[in-house]
């Protein structure tokens, strides 16, 4: 696998070849969310990730890092490193998205409940039925201290 | 993000987002969004037509005033989100509790019948 340094560095041919990736480190703070937005969709534009696709790969890492930024640490805790890989595969895009934060296996999470009113309808806890939907593939592995969630997304998938 | 409104004379109130409901798109819209459809009882559609990102942070902020507006007897509905959005809509069954519709008249009918007619 091909994994470009963490150094801002633009890769030197196009990603659209299979295997072709790149890895990111972002804070653990929200501020980090829109550039690491910037940073996928060029990378899903060059891979040729039909527009369709990459908005759903782009909305599951918003989700997923979202979710550790504001529940993977006690508070207090400080900002951590968020690793944020993204694969070119053959028909498909994948991400890994590792922290160092308390384990959870976001796949454990039951299915959402149709709410009965407006009233009665949460407010949050949408974030992992968004990325369940619209991702092909989850996995998550414990890894060490490290939660590692990973995402697939076919050219030609749920969209 | 954008945020901008009208008030129509029948007392329905329009409020257009434009950009990314994303979490810094949502905490640069959140209070005045607030404002214009949660602190009084209102008939409100709210444009979604020119959201191109919407994340569960951004739901959040249109599902709180979809909520205080129905406990005070006042109704929001959404207007034509885009296919993306709408997926999110439905993803997430908040199309199943705040009505959506995809053409403006009868967004209009729709808050209006709910509130009763003002003014």
């Amino acid at each position: 696998m091909q994994t470009e340094s963490m150094t801002g560095r633009p890769p030197s041919d196009s990603p659209r070849s299979r295997g072709k990736s790149e890895t990111r480190v972002f804070r653990s703070s929200d501020s980090e969310l829109r550039k690491m937005s910037e940073w996928f969709r060029r990378f899903a534009a060059e891979s040729g990730l039909p527009e369709g696709r990459a908005l759903d790969l782009e909305l599951c890492l918003n989700e997923i890092v979202t979710n550790i930024n504001h529940y993977a640490y006690q508070e207090g805790a400080g900002e951590h490193d968020v690793r944020v890989t993204i694969e070119r595969k053959d028909g498909a895009l994948e991400a890994t998205i590792e922290d160092d934060g308390r384990p959870f296996n976001p796949l454990d999470a039951g299915p959402l409940q149709r709410p009965e009113s407006i009233e009665a309808s949460q407010v949050g806890g949408w974030g992992i039925p968004i990325f369940r939907a619209l991702a092909d593939e989850v996995r998550y592995e414990r890894r060490g201290d490290a939660n590692l969630l990973t995402l697939l997304v076919r050219d030609s998938g749920k969209s | 993000m954008e945020l901008t409104y009208e008030d129509l004379e029948d007392g329905v109130r329009t409020v257009r987002l434009v950009g990314r409901l994303d979490v810094e798109g949502s905490q640069e819209i959140d209070l005045k969004f607030t404002s214009l459809t949660a602190s009084h009882q209102a008939c409100v559609i709210v444009d979604l037509s020119l959201v191109d990102f919407l994340s569960s942070l951004g739901l959040g902020t249109l599902v709180r005033s979809a909520k205080a507006q129905m406990s005070r007897q006042g109704k929001i509905v959404l207007l034509a989100p885009q296919p993306h959005v709408a997926r999110v809509l439905q993803n997430t069954r908040v199309d199943e509790v705040v009505d959506v519709f995809y053409d403006f008249e009868q967004a209009r009918r729709a808050v209006r019948t709910a509130s009763g007619p003002r003014g």
